[in-house]
């Protein structure tokens, strides 16, 4: 069966599509796939030459380390997999912030020493720095991948459902559907029941219980998904499903020819 | 690297010697320890 995608909803950071023809499996690959393997940049050391703000050495790091960067990953290796050993331009980037109170730090701020990667949101405050607090510091930006850090998470909402289909066999147009159902699948016009939007059911099954004549029909169909998806802004939205397909790919080739070398 | 006080912000010297500690100049109780002066390393975990 050929692979059919319906694309519903598409921004620069959120995509609702329809996929139909996979199995659950490959749903599901493709699901953890851009959830945790799609690599990002992010920073992961930060070099405290000076703090007096009101905040920990370790909260700001913290901090500073959650702000998505935006960077093609393609320019950039993991850490393992560098030839290098100390760090490289490959394998790493810095920023740096330097400041003196009374000063308000945003992730604007971030002074970046690779012209490929940016804040991904400007406006996320770091510290306020009151009166003679001095801040400075440099960060080590690195290549990961969710399954390391949340950090390197590039889908920050990743998640599927099975395409339902409401139907309705025996009706009396009592209308305790419409009432119970939360999600507006039903709806009355001129007093009849009809149904309406069912990709948005949620099969909790409410309108079955509610229904007197047992005439309302929930069904979902195996080999169609709605994917609901949403990135920070590091990656598009469009751009991560790609990278995740690929990936995909690139594994199945993998598994394929490790697969023909063990048939020999 | 020694210790200053939170209050007068006083550089302290510390007498082990002598039971309790506090500020030579104002005679508060809490001091703080100096930050060292070499570069701090911090994982963003």
């Amino acid at each position: 069966m050929a692979i059919e995608i319906n694309v519903i909803e598409l921004t620069e950071r959120y995509a609702k599509f329809i996929i139909s023809g996979l199995t659950p499996a490959s749903a599901n690959a493709l699901r953890r796939c851009m959830i945790n393997e799609v690599p990002r940049m992010a920073i992961d050391e930060v070099n405290f030459y000076e703090n007096t703000s009101v905040l920990f050495d370790e909260q700001l790091a913290l901090r500073l380390g959650l702000i998505p960067l935006r960077a093609d990953p393609g320019l950039y290796v993991l850490e393992d997999e560098c030839t290098c050993e100390d760090g490289c331009s490959l394998c790493q980037s810095t920023a740096s912030i330097s400041a003196e109170g009374p000063i308000k730090i945003y992730s604007s701020d971030l002074v970046m020493g690779d012209e490929n990667i940016s804040v991904a949101d400007d406006n996320i405050l770091i510290v306020d720095l009151k009166d003679g607090q001095k801040l400075l510091l440099n960060a080590i930006i690195k290549l990961g991948t969710g399954e390391m850090h949340a950090k390197w998470q590039n889908a920050v909402v990743c998640g599927y459902k099975n395409i339902p289909h409401v139907s309705i066999t025996d009706c009396n147009d009592c209308g305790r559907c419409v009432d119970v159902c939360p999600r507006d699948v039903f709806k009355c016009v001129d007093g009849r029941v009809m149904i309406g939007d069912d990709i948005n059911c949620s099969c909790c099954n409410l309108c079955v219980e509610a229904c007197e004549l047992d005439g309302i029909v929930i069904e979902e169909d195996p080999e169609a998904f709605l994917f609901k998806l949403e990135t920070d802004g590091g990656m598009t939205a469009s751009a991560l499903i790609v990278y995740a397909v690929r990936m995909l790919r690139d594994k199945a080739v993998r598994l394929k020819s490790v697969l023909e070398r063990f048939s020999h | 690297m020694g210790y200053y006080c939170a209050k007068c912000k006083y550089l302290v010297e510390i007498d082990y010697g002598s039971p309790g500690i506090r500020c030579n100049y104002c005679g508060h109780r809490i001091l703080i320890k100096q930050r060292p002066t070499m570069v701090k390393t911090v994982k963003a975990e």
